[in-house]
C-alpha cells in the first residue's frame, strides 16, 4: 500500500449536539468526502407516508405531511432499521419502520384552560406524535433518564395551530433513508469545513522592533489577529480564525516590518 | 428465471432514455450477461444462468455497480463507470489515484446531472494496469477510513473523559 496516509483527529469542541475537529495529515478530498456522506448518505429516519383521517385546519393534506416528513427523529443508540424497500414485509413492519398517530382537537386541548384562554388557538407540535415503537421518537423527547433535562424540556417543533373546532388526525409512517433521495434524511444541521491558516511570527525580526512598533503591528490589523502579552510586550496570534490573510497581508507589505511574518 | 430479469430492468429503463447506442452499448455492459449489446432478450434462456443464481436459497445477484471500458486508442487507459456514486467518491478516488507515481492521468466526471453514475478515466505509466490503480487507491482509501474512524473514536473517548475530569474536579 504505498500512498497509505494516517490522517490526525484533534477534538476542539464537543458537545451532546456538536463537534468541531481539526483533521490533519490528509487530503482535501477526504475532508470534503466526510462532509458530503454526513449531510447526504447517512441513513436516518423521517416520516413517509401519511394517512390523514381527518384534518380541519388551515393546513392542506400535502403541506401536512410534507411539515410530518421534515420533524426530525431521534433513535436509542444502536437501534438499526432496515430498509423499507430490503425488508421482507410486504408493506411496512416493525423491523423496517415506525408507526406515529397524532390526534389533536382544539376542542378537547382548550377545554382545560383557564377562561381568559378558552378561545386561543391550540398548537400541534411534534410532542404530539405518539410512536409505536418506544425505541424512536420525535427529536428532543428522549425519556427523561438517559438525555439532560435542558434538552429534553424542549416544548417541540409546532406543526400547526387549530382554531376553535379544528381537529387533525393522522397516521405517519417513518422509514430509513438517506439525504440523497430527500432532505429530510439528513442527520445533519451543519456540515462544513474550512482550512485553518498557520501564522507563524517570526522572533528574530520581532526582537529588532521597539515596544511602540510592536504595539502599532497589534494595533494595525483589521482583522486583530494578534494580540500583545502585557508583561513581556511579546507579540503572539490571538484569533488565528479571524486572519484575513491577503488584506492584512497587503497592508502590511507596505512597511518595513511587514518581514516579521515568515 | 423472474429474479434476472428483474436485475437487468433498471439497465434497460435507463439505456432506453439514450436513445443513441453509444450510451445503450455503455449501461448493457454493466448488466446481466444474457443481455447482449444491442438487445434485451425478455426470456433468457437457462443456460444464461450461473447454477447459484438458479438456486432459490442463493442470495439474488446483486446489481453490479463498476464497469470497466478499456480505451481503444491510448494505451494503459480506460474508463470505470461507477452507478449510484457521485462527487463523494469521484473526487476522493481521483485525488488517491493521482498520489500513485505510476498514475499518469485521472480525472472523473458525472457525465449528466441526472444520471446517478460517474466515469472515472484513469492511464498509468504502463507498470500496471488501470484496474491495478484504482484497486490499490479503494484499498489506500478503505484503510485510510478505517484508521481514520479508529483516531476519530478515540479523540472524542479522550475529550468525554476530559470533560468527565473537569465537571468533578471543579
Ligand atoms: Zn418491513
Amino acid at each position: 500500500m504505498p500512498n497509505l496516509r494516517a490522517p490526525q483527529v484533534e477534538i476542539v469542541d464537543l458537545r451532546e449536539d456538536f463537534v468541531e475537529f481539526v483533521l490533519s495529515n490528509t487530503d482535501t478530498s477526504v475532508a470534503n468526502a466526510l462532509r458530503r456522506v454526513m449531510i447526504a448518505e447517512v441513513p436516518t429516519m423521517a416520516i413517509d407516508l401519511v394517512t390523514i383521517h381527518d384534518n380541519s385546519s388551515v393546513l392542506q393534506d400535502e403541506f401536512l405531511s410534507h411539515r410530518l416528513g421534515l420533524i426530525p427523529l431521534a433513535a436509542d443508540p444502536g437501534v438499526q432499521y432496515e430498509y423499507n424497500y430490503d425488508c421482507d414485509c410486504e408493506d411496512y413492519c416493525d423491523k423496517c419502520s415506525a408507526v406515529f398517530t397524532l390526534d389533536v382537537s382544539w376542542d378537547k386541548k382548550a377545554l382545560g384552560r383557564p377562561e381568559h384562554m378558552q378561545d386561543q388557538p391550540v398548537h400541534v407540535t411534534s410532542a404530539d406524535l405518539v410512536s409505536s415503537d418506544p425505541r424512536l421518537r420525535a427529536v428532543h423527547f428522549a425519556p427523561s433518564d438517559q438525555t439532560n433535562s435542558d434538552i429534553s424540556q424542549d416544548a417541540g417543533i409546532i406543526i400547526a395551530k387549530l382554531a376553535k373546532g379544528q381537529r387533525m388526525q393522522l397516521t405517519a409512517v417513518a422509514k430509513k433513508g438517506i439525504a440523497k433521495e430527500h432532505a429530510k434524511w439528513s442527520p445533519v444541521a451543519v456540515a462544513t469545513y474550512k482550512f485553518e491558516p498557520v501564522i507563524e511570527i517570526n522572533e528574530e525580526k520581532e526582537a529588532l522592533l521597539t515596544p511602540e512598533q510592536k504595539a502599532e503591528f497589534v494595533e494595525i490589523c483589521p482583522a486583530k489577529v494578534y494580540g500583545r502579552d502585557e508583561k513581556s510586550g511579546t507579540i503572539f496570534v490571538e484569533h488565528r480564525d479571524m486572519c484575513m490573510w491577503r488584506r492584512t497581508g497587503r497592508y502590511l507589505r507596505r512597511r518595513w516590518w511587514s518581514r516579521l511574518l515568515r | 428465471m423472474g429474479r434476472g430479469r428483474l436485475g437487468s430492468a433498471g439497465a434497460t429503463e435507463a439505456a432506453s432514455l439514450f436513445p443513441f447506442p453509444f450510451s445503450k452499448a455503455l449501461l448493457s455492459r454493466s448488466s446481466s450477461p444474457f443481455e447482449s449489446q444491442w438487445c434485451t432478450y425478455p426470456f433468457p434462456k437457462e443456460s444464461d444462468f450461473r447454477k447459484e443464481e438458479l438456486s432459490i436459497a442463493a442470495a439474488p445477484p446483486r446489481p453490479r455497480r463498476l464497469a470497466y471500458t478499456p480505451d481503444t486508442k491510448i494505451p494503459h487507459a480506460g474508463t470505470f463507470e461507477i452507478i449510484k456514486e457521485d462527487h463523494t467518491l469521484g473526487n476522493l478516488l481521483r485525488m488517491q489515484l493521482l498520489a500513485d507515481r505510476q498514475v499518469r492521468f485521472a480525472g472523473y466526471m458525472q457525465p449528466h446531472p441526472l444520471e446517478n453514475k460517474i466515469h472515472i478515466k484513469v492511464q498509468t505509466n504502463g507498470d500496471n494496469t488501470p484496474v491495478d490503480a484504482l484497486s490499490a487507491a479503494t484499498e489506500d482509501l478503505s484503510q485510510e477510513m478505517e484508521g481514520l474512524r479508529e483516531v476519530f473514536q478515540e479523540q472524542v473517548a479522550a475529550a468525554k473523559h476530559a470533560a468527565e475530569q473537569e465537571q468533578f474536579g471543579s
